[in-house]
Parts: structure tokens; sequence; C-alpha cells
């Protein structure tokens, strides 16, 4: 796994976040999502999905607590919180911002 | 919100660290099962979807490092690596540890022994309000020779009246008063104060109240007291209702109105204050009074001088008799206690052990930085395996850090020790000086230094560590001495070290020097079987002879008592006495520039033979001579030729209190000169009176005796008490003692210097021998192929010792300059030699110079002694 850069980093929390609106899931399962609501532009490895869970949940926008998975296997299962909600809401209304700013700065002269 | 939760969150990653452990692997786990289960479905083998799942994953370990660093609190987990890490290498070296952390105990313990004097004694504020609008107001007088001097009653009053920057200006006279009506008479310190006196200080009182408006005015009752706290609790219970109640304060009832808590500085000794009663006329030509003054609010101390200075000036157009000259000088309270030698003696103490702390840390950076190069392997090995630059830095700091902390810690308890040490052997004039221990400040001040000194001494080792690194996988650490950058370091610090350490041998020489001149020097009086006491005579005697006649009749019992060879009274102790003065000079000559000012004594006819004073020419008092008879002086040596060079004294008329009410005086004898304002001070000029006449209060019996000072003490108490048991004695001591304790604070600082400088002398020995050990140990085979070639044991043994000893030469000159531009900051703690002494400094270069030799010689015989072939083997 690659390192990613720190707008990457940015923009995995806020992926992850929007995964788990959906409702809780664990670490595959977040990954999978995260590759399904980007039409598989970004495949998270273990490497980044993992330390950016913990950070994530250390913040308060996230809990866990284990559960039964669906084939029956013991896994942690992050939900978010209302923190993390509020958290999504001011991170998406910025990344759109960004983004509008960039495709202006990017698009056609 | 997002702080407290990450704060929670790391708490928890702290303390449940294993839970926290086994979750994260738990989970790592989980996820790769679940990758392996799913390739399962899609038919792989159970193995080989094991195995992709693995690979995917990327390494379980990695993963599970990434979240740990990334934690919150990992900083402090790996601070806790590495005091872990580094605690196993000390122990795994206790010979180096042992070494290490004593010598830093060394260092950081006398460190914080003499801070928490000088923080006990100099900085720790005053216990006033507003302590910095305080100031002490005393006379000088430049032209008449006279530095801070007393104040005159009317000059004070004056003062009082026409300043306009003091919110309160108070006048304190020390004196002591007869306590009677209890079961021992005893003498108690005591002050007449101002009103303005206690308001200026603004102690709130324990008990009661401090003096009104108009109870110092002329007529108004003064029989009042103000006690303090110590004298509350010693005759009545320190919790007993004291107000209103009476003491018998020389013969008269005072009624008690106050309680005074402790106060700090000069006033701590005084149990009793009374009101100073102004009179209708006041006294302008002795000066008495002390004037402490409480500067308005918002007046700086440059308006108070120039206030000062338009008030004398007043004084001296409106009174120029007394006058004339006159300048009022302020001190702020600031300077209470720094100001005076004593300050100074605390800071060079104190650059001292600053100067030994420095040596212990050139020591440890040495003795690291030896063990670096040993590790040079290790770093590297862990750079290149991905510890980055600043996590290796870190590892380094925090193993420095490990030592000098439990440096430190073994150092606060012999800071503790030390302390004991020194309040045991209080001079006794150092203010505050009992109330030193190890406080809060001085645990804060240890940290301090603990943390400064893990950044010297790891410093040095660190910096190396970071260009050692690719040299050393390069050569695979076969570096015969470790490089000549890290060669020419390891000089500088040796160069550095014994630089310091000359440095403080020399101070400490030259005050030990100093102490024995001191103590050898020829005071002009014996000592052996002298012994002194104070007698005080209550109010009643002024009467009359009364004074007189009972003077006469004790000295007269005392004398014919077997064992005493000769007693006498006289009015001030030599050495501690307060220094009564006068200005003198030779009727019938012209005008003197500068007048000289003596010393003055009331004495009785035997007091130069019981002291052991020569008397030179003339006669001393007999029985006739008295205070109102014909007006008789008998001088010292010195007197006698500054006023009459070359002449005989005898028969002259001398003029004393000169610029006051001058008087006429005949020489009718000349004594030897006495050091009695102390050893290291010049012989004073000194005048005599006879005593006879006289009532002053209170009286020095001086008795030369075989008996013991315990038989003594109880036969003149008897005595005294025969002859009327109001009349307390106190303050026996053997004149021996009284020497003693006048040079103590002497005595405890050559003493407490010479300790610091041998301990420096030790580690610089240590120091030198460690560096040419281990640089010996290091050219095992360059010896080896020297040997092989033909060298002989003699030409090693030079070559090496001369090695070791050129940074050495380069330290002795570079101390030699330091301690001759450093030893004038010991100005007058320095008697009987030059701060450049030619002989103190060649001794102590020597002493320094045969030390490294010989630390250096071991090694280097060591080296010649190694065989050829072992010698090669080692390569």
């Amino acid at each position: 796994m690659p390192p990613r850069t720190d707008l990457l980093r940015g923009t995995l929390d806020l992926l992850i976040l929007r995964a788990l609106v959906l409702g809780p899931n664990h670490g595959l399962g977040v990954a999978r999502r995260v590759g399904q609501i980007t039409g598989g532009a970004f495949e998270v490895g273990p490497g980044s999905l993992f330390p950016a869970l913990h950070r994530l949940e250390e913040n308060g926008w996230l809990e866990s607590e284990w559960g039964e998975s669906e084939n029956n296997r013991r896994a942690k299962y992050y939900r978010l919180t209302s923190a993390g909600r509020r958290q999504l809401r001011a991170e998406t209304e910025n990344w759109g911002r960004i983004s509008v700013a960039i495709a202006r700065a990017l698009g056609p002269a | 919100m997002l702080l407290l939760s990450r704060l929670v969150h790391m708490l928890r990653n702290l303390v449940l660290r294993r839970r926290v452990d086994r979750d994260l692997d738990d989970e790592v786990r989980g996820y790769v099962d679940m990758l392996a289960a799913e390739q399962v479905e899609r038919g792989l083998a159970p193995e080989a979807a094991a195995r992709a799942a693995r690979i995917h994953a990327g390494g379980i370990e990695q993963v599970k490092e990434h979240v740990r660093r990334g934690r919150a609190g990992a900083l402090v987990v790996e601070f806790g690596q590495d005091l872990r890490y580094g605690a196993r290498l000390l122990v795994r070296t206790p010979g180096f540890a042992v070494v290490a952390i004593l010598t830093l105990a060394l260092g950081i313990g006398a460190n914080v022994a003499i801070f928490s004097v000088l923080h006990a004694v100099l900085l720790r504020p005053l216990p006033f309000p507003d302590a910095d609008r305080l100031v002490i107001i005393s006379g000088s007088n430049p032209s008449r020779g006279w530095e801070r001097t007393s104040i005159s009653h009317a000059n004070y009053w004056d003062l009082h009246r026409m300043n306009e920057t003091f919110l309160h200006a108070g006048a304190i006279q020390p004196t002591s008063i007869n306590l009677t009506g209890v079961a021992t008479p005893e003498r108690l310190p005591a002050a007449r104060v101002t009103v303005d006196l206690l308001e200026s200080l603004a102690v709130p009182p324990l008990a009661g109240r401090i003096f009104r408006d108009g109870e110092d005015r002329a007529g108004a009752d003064t029989r009042l007291a103000v006690v303090s706290q110590r004298l509350r609790g010693r005759l009545f219970g320190p919790d007993a209702p004291v107000i209103g109640r009476r003491l018998l304060l020389d013969g008269e009832s005072y009624r008690i109105v106050g309680v005074m808590p402790t106060l700090d500085v000069g006033l701590n000794g005084i149990d009793v204050f009374v009101p100073l009663r102004r009179r209708g006329e006041e006294d302008r030509s002795s000066f008495d009074l002390g004037v402490i003054g409480r500067l308005k609010r918002g007046v700086t101390l440059e308006q108070a001088r120039a206030d000062l200075a338009r008030v004398a000036a007043v004084l001296a157009s409106t009174h120029p008799s007394v006058n004339e000259g006159l300048e009022l000088v302020l001190t702020p309270s600031s300077e209470w206690v720094s100001g005076q030698t004593r300050g100074r003696t605390l800071w060079l103490l104190m650059g001292a052990v600053g100067l030994l702390l420095l040596i212990a840390c050139v020591n440890l950076s040495n003795m690291l930085l030896a063990r670096a190069s040993a590790r040079t392997r290790e770093t590297a090995v862990r750079s290149a395996l991905g510890a980055t630059h600043l996590r290796l830095l870190r590892q380094m700091l925090t193993e420095s850090l490990l030592i000098s902390g439990s440096g430190g810690l073994v150092g606060l308890l012999g800071a503790f020790w030390l302390l004991a040490a020194v309040r045991a052997s209080d001079p006794g004039d150092i203010p505050r000086l009992s109330h030193v221990s190890l406080d809060m400040t001085a645990v804060a001040f240890a940290a301090v230094v603990v943390v400064l000194t893990s950044l010297v001494i790891g410093a040095i080792p660190a910096l190396h560590a970071g260009h050692a690194v690719a040299p050393a996988l390069r050569n695979g650490d076969r570096s015969v001495t470790g490089g000549r950058a890290q060669q020419r370091m390891r000089g500088a610090l040796v160069t550095a070290e014994v630089a310091l350490s000359l440095v403080l041998l020399i101070g400490a020489a030259l005050l030990l020097r100093s102490l024995n001149a001191v103590l050898t020097v020829d005071r002009g009086f014996a000592t052996e079987g002298r012994m002194l006491a104070t007698v005080h005579l209550p109010a009643g005697y002024e009467e009359g002879d009364r004074a007189t006649n009972f003077q006469r009749e004790l000295l007269h019992q005392i004398a014919s008592s077997g064992s005493v060879k000769a007693a006498a009274a006289v009015t001030g102790r030599p050495l501690v006495g307060r220094s009564t003065g006068l200005g003198i000079a030779a009727a019938g000559e012209p005008e003197p520039a500068e007048v000289p000012w003596a010393s003055w004594r009331l004495i009785t006819g035997d007091y130069f033979r019981t002291l052991g004073l020569p008397v030179l020419r003339g006669r001393t008092f007999d029985e006739q001579d008295r205070i109102g008879g014909p007006p008789r002086v008998i001088v010292s040596e010195r007197v006698a030729d500054r006023l009459w060079p070359g002449q005989d004294p005898l028969g002259r008329m001398a003029i004393l209190w000169k610029g006051q009410d001058e008087r006429r005086f005949e020489v009718i004898g000349v004594v030897g000169n006495m050091r009695e304002r102390g050893l290291a001070s010049d012989p004073t000029l000194a005048v005599y009176l006879p005593y006879y006449g006289a009532s002053w209060s209170p009286m020095e019996v001086v008795l030369h005796t075989d008996g013991t000072r315990e038989a003594t003490a109880a036969m003149l108490r008897t005595m005294v008490s025969s002859l009327d048991p109001a009349v307390p004695v106190s303050d026996i001591e053997t004149l021996d003692d009284i020497v003693a304790g006048s040079l103590a604070s002497r005595r405890l600082v050559a003493g407490l210097t010479g300790g610091f400088a041998a301990l420096a002398l030790l580690l610089a020995v240590i120091g030198i021998y460690g560096v040419l050990a281990y640089s010996v140990s290091r050219r095992t085979a360059e010896i080896g192929v020297r040997r092989a070639l033909g060298a002989s044991t003699t030409s090693l043994v030079r070559l090496i010792v001369g090695q070791g000893l050129k940074p050495v030469a380069l330290g002795l000159a570079l101390g030699v300059l330091g301690a001759a531009a450093l030893s004038r900051l010991l100005g007058e703690l320095l008697f009987g030699v030059t701060p450049t002494d030619p002989f103190t400094y060649a001794a102590v270069v020597m002493l320094v110079a045969g030390a490294a030799v010989l630390a250096c010689v071991l090694p280097a015989s060591q080296a010649a002694r190694l065989s050829v072939t072992s010698a090669l083997r080692t390569e």
C-alpha cells in the first residue's frame, strides 16, 4: 500500500463517513462500500483503512462494537455518531466548494 | 469535543494497552479471514485463499503498526519504549551507569543545595506587602568619610516633616530592655519605634494593634508594648490572650497592645517594640536612628532620591555645624540582603557549583560519545531499517534524560544531606539560613537542571550519531579512533574540563589561603582563657555613682576569686559589638582635610591586661580617672601615628567628637592595635575613656581565667545576683568562641568551595583517564603495528602521554586566564592574598598537571604492556 497524500487522506475520511451513512459496517464492508460508491475508483487497502477508522473513532465521529458478520464471524462494526454526521455535513459542503473551485481553475480557459 | 474525545481515547490506549492491542489483532485477523472466505466462495482452495488474502492485506503486522503509530498517545508510548530500552542498556552496563549517575548526582545535588540556600536567603521576597516600595534611609557624609550612618533624632523628625515622597517614614532605635517580675530576670532585644515604623512595614499584627497616631508624641504615655509572637509563646503560651496584660520593662509597667508575627531581615530578633517618644528638643548630633520608608504609590526610586537630596540640602544649610556635607542615601528592600558581601558570596558559591556541574556534563558527554561510537553499527542498522533520524535523536536524548534524571534523584538526596550539613554549621550571620530546606522550588529547579543537563550531555553524541551513519555502514566500523572529528571533539572536552576545574581550584585555594591568613593574623589581643559576659543594669542605676559602685564591687569580687587572673569592664565586645565612633583630631595642629574616624570604648583600668593588649607608653586608667574628672584618653598606636607622627603623644591634647560637640582630652597612654571590627578588617583607630563615672549599660565584663566556661558562668551569675537580683547576665561566651563565630561564614564558604573544587579535580582526572583509556583501547591494533615495527616501551608511553597531555596543557593555559579574570570577583572575601597570587596559581597548576600526568600514565603503560600478537589479533 503506497502512502497516500494528505489530500487523499482527507478524502478517505470523507468517503468512510459517507460509506457509513447507509448503516453500521465492519472494516471489509466499509472498504467494499467505498469501492461501490466511487464506482470502483477507490480501492482501499487495510494499511490505510484501519488507521483511518481508528483515527475517526478517536475523533469521536465513529463508534465501534463487536458483532457477528453475515457469515457468522466476529467482526468490529463501526457506526456514525451524531458528531460524525455533523462532520460529514461540514466536510461535504467544504468538498463541494473545493471541487467547484478546482473545476473552475482547471476548466477550459 | 474533538479534543476531549481524543483525550479519552489516549487514556484508554495507554491504560488498556493490552486490550486495545488484542482488539486490533482480532479486528485485522477477522478482516483477513473474511477476505479469505470471499475467495473460498469464489471457488479457491482454503489454503490458497488464505494466502491470497494475506498478500492482499500486505502484512498483518505492518497494518497493525500503522494503526498503532497513528493512535492518540503514540508519542507517549514511544517515549516509554525508549525509556525501557535506555534502562535495559544501562542495566547491561552497570559500571557505566553507576559512574554516570553518580557524576551527575554530584553536580546536580550541589547545585540544588546551593540554589536552595540562595533562594531562601536572597531570592525569596521579603515578607512585607509591596516590599518594592520599602527602602532604608541612611545618612552619608563623604566629606567627613562617613558612610551609611544612622540618623539623628532632630534630622529624622525634619525629614519626616519635609519629605514629599514617602507614605510613611519610620524610625527605629534598637536597644535592649530588662524584663523583671518573672522567675529569672532577662534582657530582651527590643526596639523603640515611631508610629510610622510599624505602619511602613504594613505587616498586620497577629493580635491587637500596632501603635496609633500620637502615641509617640511628646508627653504621651509611651508605656505600651507590641511583643513578638515568639515572646508571647515563651512567656504565656502561643495562643494565650495577652492584649492588656502587663510587662515589667526596665522597672516600669508596660501594657501589651499587640502581637507581631516573626519578622524577617534584621527585625526578626526583636521581642518588644515600644514607642520612641518624641522629646521637645531633639538631639541633632548623635546618630542613633535607623529609618525605614514606604514610598507613596507610583513614586519611583529616582523621585524619592531627588526628594531626599532636597531635604538633605535644607538640613545642611539650616544646621551647618553638624549637617554640612550631609547626604541622605536610600537602599531599596531588594538590596537589604543581597547588596552585602554575603549576597555576593552566595552567588560565588552558585558559580562554583555551576562550574562543577559543567565539568560533570563534560565528563558525561565524553562517556556518551564513546558509547555512541561503540554503538555506531547499531545506529546504522536501525536507520537502515527505517528509523527516522528524528526517532534516533529522540532515542538518544531519552537515554541522556534517563541518566540525568536518575542523577537528579540521587542528587536530591545528596542536596538534602548537604543542606542539613549547612544548617548545622549555620554561622548565624546569614539571614534566613535556618529556614533553608528542599522545597517545591528546589525540586522544580532540579527538574529544570535535569532537562538542561540531558540536552547538554546528549547534544554532542546525538550530533555525532547523525554524521556517523554512512561511514559506519561503509567501512563496517573499522575506523581506528572513531574519526578525526571525534578525536578533536574529545580533545576539546578534556581542555574544557581542565580549564573549568582549574578555575574552581584556584578560587578555592585563594579562599583557603585567605582563611589561613585570617586565622594567623596578628589580632592584637589574646583569646586563651578569655571570657565575656553582658551585664544589664536596669533603670535607676544612672543615679549618682550607683553604676560605678556596682561595677567596682563586681570586678573586685571577680578578680579576688582564685581562678581569675584579671577582670575588667568595657562598653562593647570585640568582633561582634556595634561600633561606637567619633571624629578625632590633634589640638593645635592645622585642620586635616579628612577627619579620622575612631571607635571609642569606656574601659576600666585592667582592660588591656585582661585582653593581653600591651600598654606601649604611659599608663592605663587608675581608680581616680573618671568621666567628669580631668579629661584623659588612651589611644591606640595607629591613632598616635596618625595624629602625632614621629612625636611623643603623651601629654598632647586630642579633640574628640570632632565636628560634633568637640571636647579636649589629654593623652595619658598608648596601647597596641587591635582588630576589633573583625579579623579581616584593618586594626581600628581606637580611643579609650574611663568607665568610672558613666552609667553606660549594658556593660561587658571581660575576664582572664583558668576556670571552665560553666564554672565561671555560674560564679558570675551568683556574684551579680548577690549584688542585685534584678540585674540579668547574658551571653556568657569565651573569646575563642566569639572569634570562631566571626569566622564561621568564611570557614563555611572556604570549606564548601574547597570541597566542590576537590570533586571537580576528581571528575577531571576521571575524564582525562577515560578519554585516554578509550583511545588506547581503540588503537590497540595501531599500537601492535608500532610494536612490531620496533617501537620501544618508553617511546610508546611518551607518545600516548604526550598526545593525552596536549589538550590538558591548553586547558591549563585557558584555566589560568579564566581564573585571573574571575578571581577579582572574590573581592573582599580575599585576605592577605591578591586575586592573582602567583604562588597559588603555580601550585594549583602543578597539582592539576600532576594529576593529569597520572591519569595519562595508567592507560599508556597498559598500552605499552600489550604484546604484539594479542594487539594484532584484535584486527
